[in-house]
């Protein structure tokens, strides 16, 4: 693309080629990086061959479009133009610039309008701008082009060989470095570009006049503050200063240019989005050779602005953190670890514990306790510990002397260069108070239960009192208590017991019956629980201080009260707390209390039916023992009635029986037959009556007998009687039939008697029966042994039989059978001593037999 | 009541007029010639037996060789008679048959608890007497038979 023109006119020479080309070195040495490198050399170029505009076009990190990197222009105008080039250079494949790209050989443009807008895209804007010349080089390193140098005038010139060979010469510095750079490196392609392209991005290099313009901004302001260097060019930084830096910026550009070099503090620009962003400038002033004035400004911008934002990040949150302490809801504060000084409190402590704020720096932590845990707080303090610990629940003192329960976490810290703790405080006080109180609650009840038990095993009514009373001080947890019942008419205790604890063990022995005139009165009138704190009772008009008593009874301190009620609801007693051993009677001690006195209503009403039970026992035992002695008294007295009349009645009679046969042996001559008869009457019924007394006396002595129980072979026994009788009638023909082996278990006398009456009878009633026949036999039913005695006699009417057994009840007369009727009667009376009994079966001249059992017991 | 000589006294200890005259008939009727002394309670009785009272300074030939005791007595009741006649030297040995109306066991126990020899169903029954008697070796050692007895 050489061309040539006649038009052209001498080109302005711009100083020394070779101190350039040093220089140019000198800066890409000190630079190491291509946009530097291009800045210098765009810059050194326009200097030394007066050109009005000189372009170094890169590479984009895209790897496809060519971009601007580095510019600069002779005034301002022109920065225009440069913009218009960067519209130009995303066209791919078109332009003069990416024709030199690809050939990577210069070009030199004598006439700009002799190219059309194909060739030359910017051929308007150079033509608006009055640029006539241009020439490109690339700069190419390893066989690539890394950048194209694109150099305009608004002279005409001509081709220049020498000006292209120093410009070649420049760039080929600038690869030369860049590939040496790359080899060393070793660097692979992408990363190489990358570099080469955007390496420095955090800079941003740029060139100012004097009055601050931009002249030539390196692309990396692209990327930190979002405009291209295009944007920039003729502007001046300090239209995108933050306002507040804007005025020192300026001073320091005046500084600069009066010749102070300087590292320029930090500044806030305002980037393309709006948002700023802060950046750190070295600057200095490039002076004329020759008048040592300072032409423009050369400024190196870094972008801080992160260090910025972490030390303003540090700084906000030591704030936020502050604020935290500070505000913070829960107490804390900050201890010397030595001292013990509280260092710092915040206003949650303040609050909580009512020291005001220069109070509360005055205080150590030991201040805020009760004495009693300071020694457990030194124990604490001054031991080894973890840095951040839990030390649990202590107790704190408030400014008002109120005890608060505080949860305890602190950690290790240093405050103002001391060893300190940061400690952060919790009232757990509610929480822990309604844990006791449900611990106590469940005590309470299992307290109540063991009280039910101990309660109702109570044997009498004053122990049940007293382990209702002392119940009630276990379950409410108070320090004194008194259980009463009272008289439903006039409120008079008539049983009391009380319980109290060792704190009013001096009262122990006080023992004064309340007169029904107390406040506790009302509860057995409203039958209903009352509890009040002392002030209220105190201040009811139904408080009488005990009246009379006032001086020996133990003073109360709070009261709680619920009636003993009957099962009908009537009132007898009350069950009464005072003192709480732990703050006032709540509405659970209530609920308590009444459940208590319920329990203790209930045993008091079995106590009073158990009571009446006994006393009912007692009386029926004594009433028992009075009749027993009352029957022994009247036994006595038959028995001595009975001796007497075994021994006075006959008398008498042996006098009348005795006299009267005196009478027949010592004068028989001087009576006749008749006279004789009646002697013999007189002395028979003096007999008769011998007979029934000595039967009656023995009736008697069945009774009184006592039983000596043992095997009784009654068979032998039957056999024993039979042979008595044989011997007193031996003209008697009877046959007799005597079952073997009949054993029976009783008294051998009594039972004796029983076969001589019964087999007795037998004889007497077969006495008139010919053929006679007495059977004695046993029969076994169901385990139980009946004995018979069976005759074929007289026999009797069945009719009769209930009378058979009563004493001197006969069923035949005396002249046909003779006896006193006191046999059977005897017969069934010690059967029936021997639990067993006796029956008849009979038909008149039949026979008859008569039945006994013993029984297993004996009576 | 005769007191021939080296007649043996018996002491009949009975309070009922009729029992003694009825005694003494059965007595008679039974030949026996023995010299009965009649004590009509229990004190005359021990103060007859220990020459005592009214009876100090007997004729010691007076001393009774047997003695028929009722044990219903007034004042002193023959149980308690007996007790002391046991329990005094003098008549520990002295042969005791013991009078009764009724057969209290109690009585009898008692009785014999205390040293009665024997027992004989009042008025003096006089088989239950000889009976008596002879168990005690005593019929012919203590009992005078009169000469005409049958």
């Amino acid at each position: 693309m050489s061309a040539s023109d006649d038009t052209s006119t001498p080109h302005p020479t711009g100083g020394d080629p070779l101190s350039f080309l040093l220089d140019i070195a000198q800066r890409v040495e000190d630079h190491q990086q291509l946009g530097p490198a291009l800045s210098a050399l765009v810059e050194g170029l326009a200097g030394l061959q007066a050109w009005d505009v000189a372009e170094a076009w890169v590479l984009e990190s895209d790897g496809q479009t060519i971009v601007a990197g580095a510019c600069w222009v002779r005034d301002a105008d022109l920065a225009a133009f440069v913009s218009d080039g960067a519209v130009a250079g995303y066209q791919p494949d078109r332009g003069i610039v990416r024709s030199v790209w690809a050939s990577q050989q210069p070009a030199w443009l004598a006439d700009l309008s002799a190219l059309d807008e194909r060739d030359f895209l910017r051929h308007r804007a150079a033509e608006r701008h009055g640029l006539r010349s241009a020439a490109l080089v690339p700069v190419v390193a390893g066989g690539r082009t890394l950048a194209v140098l694109a150099l305009f005038s608004r002279a005409r010139r001509d081709r220049d060989a020498d000006a292209v060979r120093v410009a070649r010469a420049a760039t080929s510095q600038v690869a030369w470095l860049l590939d040496r750079r790359i080899q060393d490196r070793h660097l692979d392609e992408t990363t190489e570009r990358f570099e080469l392209v955007s390496g420095n991005a955090r800079d941003i290099v740029s060139v100012h006049d004097r009055d601050g313009r931009y002249l030539w901004v390196s692309g990396s302001c692209r990327e930190i503050l979002g405009y291209g260097p295009e944007d920039l060019l003729g502007r001046t930084p300090a239209e995108l200063m933050h306002p507040d830096d804007r005025d020192r910026a300026l001073d320091v550009i005046r500084e600069l240019l009066a010749g102070n070099d300087r590292r320029l503090p930090r500044y806030r620009y305002r980037r393309k989005d709006g948002n700023y962003v802060w950046l750190e400038t070295a600057a200095r002033a490039v002076r004329d050779r020759s008048t040592g004035e300072a032409t423009r400004l050369v400024a190196s911008s870094r972008d801080v602005d992160e260090h910025v934002r972490d030390r303003q990040a540090l700084e906000d949150s030591r704030r936020r953190f502050l604020r935290l302490f500070a505000d913070n809801p829960l107490p804390m504060w900050v201890y010397d670890t030595e001292t013990l000084a509280i260092l710092e409190v915040n206003g949650a402590a303040v609050a909580q514990y009512g020291y005001p704020r220069d109070v509360f720096l005055r205080k150590t932590i030991l201040d805020i306790r009760p004495a009693d845990d300071r020694e457990a707080l030194l124990g604490l303090v001054r031991r080894e510990r973890p840095a951040l610990q839990h030390a649990g629940v202590w107790r704190h003192v408030r400014a008002d002397g109120a005890v608060m329960e505080m949860e305890i976490d602190s950690h290790a810290t240093t405050f103002d260069g001391r060893p300190a703790r940061l400690l952060v405080a919790r009232d757990v006080g509610a929480r822990r108070r309604l844990e006791r109180d449900r611990e106590r609650r469940s005590a309470q009840l299992a307290a109540l239960a063991g009280a039910s038990l101990a309660i109702h095993a109570a044997g009498e009514l004053d122990e049940v009192l007293q382990r209702v009373t002392d119940a009630a001080r276990e379950v409410i947890g108070a320090h004194q208590a008194i259980a009463s019942l009272s008289d439903s008419a006039t409120g008079v205790h008539t049983r009391y017991r009380v319980s109290l604890s060792e704190r009013y063990a001096a009262y122990r022995d006080y023992d004064s019956r309340p007169d029904g005139t107390g406040i506790y009165r009302l509860v057995a009138e409203q039958g209903r629980p009352m509890r009040m704190t002392q002030a209220e009772v105190a201040a009811h008009p139904a408080y009488r201080g005990f009246g009379a008593d006032a001086g020996s009874h133990p003073p109360l301190r709070g009261w709680l009260a619920a009636p003993l009620l009957g099962t009908s609801g009537e009132v007898l007693g009350a069950v009464q707390v005072s003192d709480r051993e732990e703050g006032d009677f709540s509405a659970d001690d209530e609920a308590m209390l009444v459940q208590l006195a319920q329990v203790a209503s209930v045993a008091i009403e079995n106590m009073g039916l158990l009571t009446q039970v006994r006393d009912q026992a007692r009386e029926l035992e004594r009433r028992v023992e009075a009749r027993t002695a009352e029957l022994r008294a009247v036994n006595r007295e038959l028995e001595g009635f009975t001796y007497s009349v075994s021994h006075d009645l006959r008398t008498p009679l042996r006098a009348i029986d005795g006299f009267g046969s005196a009478l027949l042996e010592d004068y028989p001559d001087r009576l006749d037959d008749r006279g004789r008869h009646y002697l013999t009457r007189v002395r028979g019924a003096a007999q008769q009556m011998g007979a029934l007394i000595d039967d009656m006396l023995a009736l008697s002595r069945v009774g009184r007998h006592a039983l000596q129980p043992r095997d009784v072979d009654l068979s032998a026994l039957a056999r024993e009687v039979v042979g008595q009788l044989r011997e007193t009638e031996p003209g008697r023909e009877v046959e007799v039939e005597i079952q073997h082996g009949l054993a029976g278990r009783g008294d051998p006398t009594l039972l004796r008697l029983v076969l001589q009456n019964l087999i007795g009878n037998a004889w007497k009633f077969t006495s008139k029966t010919a053929g006679a026949r007495i059977e004695v036999r046993g029969d076994e039913a169901a385990g139980d042994m009946t004995y018979t005695v069976l005759d074929n006699g007289a026999g009797f009417d069945m009719r009769y039989v209930g009378k058979l057994f009563r004493p001197f009840q006969r069923l035949h007369g005396a002249d046909e059978y003779p006896g006193t009727g006191v046999g059977l009667a005897n017969v069934q009376r010690i059967v029936q001593r021997h639990g067993g009994r006796v029956w008849a079966e009979g038909e008149i001249g039949e026979g008859a037999a008569f039945h006994f059992t013993l029984g297993e017991g004996i009576v | 009541m005769s007191r021939g000589d080296g007649s043996k006294v018996i002491l009949l200890v009975e309070d009922n007029p009729d029992d003694v005259e009825l005694t003494l008939r059965a007595f008679h009727k039974a030949n026996l010639a023995n010299d009965v002394r009649v004590a009509r309670d229990g004190e005359e009785a021990l103060d007859y037996l220990f020459a005592r009272g009214p009876h100090q300074g007997r004729d010691p030939d007076s001393d009774p060789h047997l003695v028929l005791l009722d044990l219903k007595l007034p004042k002193v009741d023959g149980l308690e008679v007996l007790r002391q006649l046991r329990g005094d030297e003098r008549t520990r040995g002295l042969p005791v048959v013991v009078l009764t109306s009724s057969q209290e066991e109690r009585d009898v126990v008692e009785s014999y608890r205390l040293g009665a020899n024997s027992y004989v169903r009042k008025p003096v029954d006089f088989h239950e007497f000889t009976e008596a008697t002879n168990q005690l070796g005593l019929y012919w050692l203590v009992l005078n038979v009169a000469p005409g007895g049958r």
